[in-house]
This record gives C-alpha cells, sequence and structure tokens, in this order.
C-alpha cells in the first residue's frame, strides 16, 4: 500500500502544470492570431460592401437608362445626405415614384436629369460608409455615351 | 525569460508586423488601381461628351471651398485629397478661375475634329450643352502662343495649317457695317475695335441689327472670347471657332460684352454694301485679297468668284479654285 502511494506521489510531482511565462507566451500568439483574423475579416468585410457598391452602381445604371429610354422626367440632382431615394422628383421638382432606391450605408453624388427630349444625362459618384472604393457612373443620351463601372 | 520563449514571441511579433504591412500594401495597391481605372474611364469620356467629368471635378471643387473656406488658386491644389489621380487634371484641357463664392470651369476637348468647350459653375448645373468650333485641332483656352506662317498645300484635299496659327479677330468700326476680318499679326487674338481699313475689307459686310447683354449662363464666353470667335447658333447654342464665322444671313456673334444680331447685307457677288459692282471690280478685289493674304491663308474661291480664306482647310468641294504662287487653279482631288 506504502508502495503504491509513493508511486501515486512520484506522478502528481512529474505534472507540474504551466508557468506564468509559457501561459503568457501563449497568450500573445493568440492575441497576434486574433488581431490577424480580425483584419482579415474586415478587409473582407469592406469587399464585399465594395462589391455591394458597384452592384448598386450599376443598378442604378441600368434604372438611368431605363428613364432616358421611356423619356421619363426625373431630376437624378443627388447629394451624399440625401437618403437613399433616387429620383424622387420630376424636373419641375413635383414629387413622383423613385427610379431607385439604394441599399442602407450607400451614399452617391449625382448630377443628371431625364427628359423626352433625348438629352438626358447622369454623372454620379457612388461609395459606401463601410467601403473603400468610389464608383463612377456616366450616362449621356445626346451622345449615346454610358460608362458602367467594371469590377 | 526562457530564451526559446523568447524566440517563439520575436518571431510571431515579426510574423505579424510583415502580415499587416502587406496586407496594408496591398489593399493601398488594389485601391490605387482602382482609382486610376476609374479616373482613367473618366478621361475617355470626358473626350467624347460635354458633361463628363465636369461635374466631378466642380464638387471637388466645392469640397476644397467646404474645407479650407476658398476656392483653389490653381487646379493642381486638388491632388490628392480631393482629385487622387493628376491625369484627371493634366489630361483634360481645364480652363478654371476661382471666385470668392463661386468658380469658372470649362472643359475644352476635341471630338469628330470639332473643338468643343463646355462649362459648370458651382451649382453643377452645366452653362450650357456645347459649343462647336470651326477647327479641326483643339485651341488651347489660355494665351495663344506665337504664330507661324501658315504651311498649304494645293488641291481640295484637307490641309492643317499649325493650330498657332494667327486666329481671326472681328474688327468693328462705329461708322461702317461689321466685317469679319483676321488678324494678321501674332499678338494675342481677340475681338478689337480698329479703323477700317479697305486693304482688310472683307466680302462679307455686315450689317447691326440689334444687340443685347450676356446673361447669367453665358458668363463663361467671357473666359474665351479672346481666344476665339463666338457666335450663336440657330438652336441657341453658343459656338466657338477660330478660323471664320459660319455663313448665314442671319446670325448672332459676340463681341464686347453683348450679342449682336446681324443680317448679312446682300450675298449677291455684284453688290458690295449696297453699289453695284462689276464683275471687272469684283474679280479685281478678289485678286488684290488673294495676293494680300495668300501668304499667310489659304485662299480659294467659289464659282460665284467670291474668295474665302481659311487657316485650316480648302472645302471638300471641286468646283473651286484655289489661289497657289499668285495663280487661280482648280482644285482636283
Amino acid at each position: 500500500m506504502i508502495a503504491k502511494m509513493k508511486k501515486l506521489s512520484i506522478i502528481h510531482n512529474n505534472s507540474r502544470g504551466f508557468t506564468m511565462i509559457e501561459l503568457s507566451v501563449v497568450l500573445a500568439i493568440l492575441g497576434v492570431l486574433t488581431s490577424m483574423a480580425v483584419k482579415s475579416f474586415m478587409d473582407s468585410r469592406i469587399h464585399v460592401m465594395d462589391a455591394v457598391t458597384l452592384a448598386e452602381t450599376q443598378g442604378l445604371g441600368k434604372a438611368v437608362l431605363e428613364a432616358f429610354l421611356e423619356g421619363h422626367d426625373v431630376d437624378l440632382t443627388h447629394n451624399a445626405g440625401d437618403g437613399t431615394l433616387i429620383g424622387a422628383l420630376d424636373n419641375s421638382g413635383n414629387g413622383r415614384k423613385p427610379l431607385f432606391q439604394f441599399s442602407p450605408g450607400v451614399r452617391a453624388e449625382i448630377n443628371g436629369s431625364s427628359n423626352a427630349g433625348g438629352t438626358g444625362f447622369c454623372d454620379a459618384t457612388v461609395t459606401h460608409s463601410n467601403g473603400s472604393k468610389t464608383y463612377f457612373l456616366f450616362i449621356d443620351e445626346a451622345n449615346n455615351i454610358t460608362s458602367f463601372p467594371d469590377i | 525569460m526562457d530564451k526559446k520563449y523568447l524566440i517563439i514571441i520575436v518571431v510571431t511579433v515579426v510574423a505579424a508586423t510583415v502580415f499587416f504591412i502587406s496586407k496594408n500594401q496591398k489593399n493601398e495597391k488594389d485601391l490605387r488601381t482602382h482609382e486610376s481605372r476609374q479616373y482613367n474611364r473618366m478621361i475617355e469620356v470626358s473626350n467624347k461628351s460635354s458633361m463628363a467629368g465636369m461635374s466631378h471635378m466642380a464638387r471637388a471643387l466645392n469640397k476644397y471651398k467646404e474645407e479650407k473656406g476658398v476656392y483653389p488658386d490653381k487646379l493642381d491644389a486638388l491632388y490628392p485629397e480631393y482629385i487622387p489621380v493628376k491625369s484627371f487634371i493634366d489630361e483634360i484641357q481645364w480652363d478654371y478661375e476661382p471666385g470668392s463664392n463661386d468658380f469658372y470651369l470649362t472643359k475644352t476637348y476635341n471630338k469628330n475634329n470639332q473643338v468643343l468647350t463646355a462649362s459648370i459653375g458651382s451649382d453643377l448645373r452645366p452653362l450650357n450643352d456645347s459649343m462647336v468650333a470651326s477647327t479641326s485641332k483643339p485651341v488651347p483656352t489660355s494665351a495663344p502662343a506665337a504664330s507661324k506662317p501658315a504651311t498649304k498645300k494645293p488641291g481640295a484635299s484637307i490641309t492643317l495649317v499649325s493650330e498657332t496659327s494667327p486666329r481671326p479677330v472681328m474688327e468693328t468700326d462705329a461708322t461702317t457695317p461689321y466685317s469679319s476680318r483676321r488678324q494678321t499679326t501674332g499678338t494675342k487674338p481677340g475681338i478689337a475695335k480698329k479703323a477700317h481699313s479697305s486693304q482688310k475689307k472683307s466680302l462679307y459686310e455686315l450689317k447691326l441689327v440689334s444687340t443685347a447683354q450676356l446673361s447669367k449662363g453665358e458668363r463663361y464666353v467671357e473666359r474665351v472670347r479672346g481666344n476665339l470667335l463666338v457666335w450663336k447658333q440657330e438652336d441657341g447654342t453658343i459656338a466657338f471657332g477660330n478660323v471664320q464665322y459660319p455663313y448665314s444671313e442671319e446670325m448672332i456673334i459676340y463681341d464686347q460684352g453683348e450679342w449682336i444680331q446681324i443680317h448679312h447685307r446682300s450675298p449677291d457677288p455684284e453688290t458690295k454694301a449696297g453699289t453695284p459692282k462689276t464683275r471687272v471690280e469684283k474679280k479685281a478685289i478678289v485678286d488684290r485679297l488673294a495676293a494680300a493674304y495668300s501668304d499667310r491663308f489659304l485662299v480659294w474661291k467659289d464659282p460665284a468668284g467670291t474668295a474665302h480664306l481659311s487657316n485650316v482647310q480648302y472645302p471638300n468641294r471641286q468646283n473651286i479654285q484655289i489661289h497657289v504662287a499668285g495663280s487661280w487653279q482648280s482644285a482636283k482631288n
């Protein structure tokens, strides 16, 4: 019995646990790895927001082209803080059905108008509040010029 | 601390630093590439459409004004904070002048061998759609360089001369009708009042009908009128040219701060200023004009015997005669 207890005591003395230094090193490595993961995640998020901005810009372009083709009377003027609705007024300042609605976070500065005279144009700069890239959209109906952003 | 732990920590920190730096550099490079592509596309369409790029530049100017309180003295001041790609400023022919609460911004570009100019105000509204000029090369809106003698080639094919060739002047005289003339010196072209000279007398004599002041939206005309002839087309579009006014019996030209509606008095080749001329007299006038101007301009006459001058090209017609080496020759394509 005594011999058995001595044996157990020897085993216990060999499993002595981690020192503070060992724990600190492991925690430091984990911290560094976590920050790298967070950075990658944030970058991915920014890329997703940029992709959303690109898609929204192309969607706006298609909506504007349709308005040009159908000769809608739309004032496209829009500033960054004007909300998400685009083309909610006609060229006389009267309310109309919005031409396009941006997703939350997408901001645009647009200069342009659509009319029945075939002289519509749209010069838009679109970005996302959490994104990094800015996309330009330009459509000149009279000169038949369309410049959509690509990836 | 145990040496092996220290090594592990150092290696980890170095690896993390390299990771962050390379990530940031990659993101930065991606962003620069993206911006470059976006702006290059804008530059490309800016050379096709009068409105392209104007709003963007005007917005950048307005943002600069919001943050700094004044408009920049030069567009270069917008780089890189407001316009991150310098070529957008350099490769488009901007003409900019700041004001206290507004600015003049015009863009001149070449499309289909025509010079077009567009302008925009701080309210981001184009002041005018587009203006057609009659040259086949872009004309700088800044002060022109010294003129060179025009190089000419006979024949009906297009012949370009230097874009720094002397540009025309609308000379006016209070007592005589308006006449379209050319400035024969290399000094800054413009619309100037000069005494009427029979030697410079044009075949086109014009009669003043009425005048009107520039409207607010037409103030940009003041910016270019020193370098170009300015007139209004039938649809009200403002046009510029550095060669000659287009032939039209009724037209509105710009001179001395006002629009002047003019009427070509008798395009009849047999009459000039209401005085009948014989064919012999007219031929003598045409020959004298041709001799006087053929060293600086391309000179030709149409089948009616009317002489024309240009520093750009002969008309693409076969039934004209061109003045070469002191004599008239039939044009051949």
